[in-house]
């Protein structure tokens, strides 16, 4: 259930992220709310569930987004590798870390 | 001790070898799908997605577009209120400026009026400006910035472009003291411009003037202008004093009842002409005995 909701999270980021958010002024530097999620699932999710999704989004940006197929995949996947290994293999999942951090990021 | 941490390391290895393993596969599947879709291809599957998500592009453009635009004409109407606001503080400092110019325009036209007037006369000017007015009596005096040491005396005469405005009664160094002719004491000897018929003219107040002494007989009519006939050498004969307003023949008494409006609004008198020439003949008078 949470993989599809995730799922549709996703659709709704890329939605989003082609369409709304291109239209701000110069100025505006727009979030890459995509990337944001793909980090979230590699802290979140197992591999299995974790790959679909992250595979998902990359294949939604190569769709509307890339001039050569294939290059959000493999970007995505990279960084979803990536950011699992540090994830799992280090302390921040624990409360100690979390909570300085999350107090940091609302301030 | 010794056993349980020989245990976790032959627990551990098998578990880092399949990290190691799944890693690599992934990474390979990464290479593999980059491989496939290089050279630009856009296959079915790409197809399939781009159908499904364009819908949704399509709706929140729409949507954008939609709020961009009302958000766009709210902020066209916040414009157009503080251009409106900035316009009227505009509007407001012309018209200003305008009723200035209007002024100024108007004080000039009079000026070149009076200075026309001026050049015009077959006496000595002096032209004072009026200071005061005496509201008591309808306007009947006028106070003017001249007095003895400008040469005025008591009974000059008056005037102004329009014509007759009264005569000098009271002086002081500085001012002096106009009756106007529209003042019941005020009587001057008058003629009906076109058939030179003499009469009476007397000061009615606010009403003007009432030509008195002209029989019935006498052709006059509204629109008739009325000038000084020139008797007693008080006025130059020819000078404008009204014009004829109403003219009432009563069955009984000898004379017309005419009423005169004056040729000079007595209300917006700014300037008027003082008549030297009664200085030069009494100073004439005096230098004639002193010099025998």
């Amino acid at each position: 259930m949470r993989t599809v909701i995730f799922f549709l999270l996703a659709v709704s980021l890329v939605v989003l992220q082609t369409t709304i958010l291109q239209f701000g002024p110069g100025w505006f530097r727009a979030p890459d709310l995509v990337f944001i999620l793909v980090s979230f699932i590699a802290y979140r999710f197992d591999w299995l569930r974790g790959l679909m999704l992250v595979f998902g989004c990359g294949w939604m940006m190569d769709v509307v987004a890339a001039s050569s197929p294939g290059v959000f995949v493999f970007e995505y996947l990279l960084v979803f590798l990536a950011l699992s290994v540090l994830a799992k293999n280090s302390p921040v999942k624990e409360s100690d870390y979390q909570i300085p951090l999350v107090a940091w990021f609302i301030t | 001790m010794n056993t349980q941490a020989k245990d976790r390391k032959s627990r551990a290895k098998p578990l880092r070898f399949r990290t190691l393993l799944l890693f690599l596969l992934i990474l390979s599947l990464c290479l593999v799908l980059f491989a496939s879709t290089l050279g630009g291809r856009f296959g079915a599957f790409h197809q399939m997605t781009l159908e499904a998500l364009g819908p949704l592009q399509s709706a929140v453009s729409r949507v954008t577009a939609e709020v961009g635009r009302v958000w766009d004409s709210y902020i066209d109407l916040v414009h157009v209120r503080q251009e409106n606001v900035r316009l009227k503080t505009l509007l407001v400092a012309y018209e200003e400026e305008l009723a200035k110019y209007r002024e100024s325009y108007a004080t000039y036209l009079r000026l070149q009026e009076e200075l026309s007037f001026r050049q015009a006369t077959d006496f000595p000017p002096l032209t004072a400006r009026v200071i005061g007015r005496d509201p008591a009596f309808w306007f009947h005096t006028i106070i003017v910035d001249r007095g003895e040491t400008d040469g005025v005396m008591e009974g000059m005469v008056a005037l102004t472009a329009q014509g007759v405005v009264g005569q000098v009664i009271q002086v002081s160094s500085n001012y002096s003291k106009i009756l106007l002719a529209i003042a019941p004491s005020s009587a001057i000897d008058v003629l009906i411009q076109k058939n030179r018929v003499r009469g009476i003219l007397k000061g009615a107040g606010q009403d003007g003037y009432v030509l008195h002494y002209v029989l019935k007989k006498a052709d006059v009519g509204r629109g008739d202008h009325v000038v000084t006939a020139g008797i007693g050498g008080l006025f130059a004969s020819g000078v404008p004093v009204g014009v004829v307003s109403d003219v009432q023949r009563q069955k009984r008494g000898m004379f017309l009842e005419i009423a005169v409006e004056p040729t000079v609004d007595f209300q917006r008198l700014e300037f008027v002409q003082l008549n030297l020439s009664l200085q030069q003949s009494v100073s004439q008078e005096r230098i004639v005995p002193g010099g025998r």
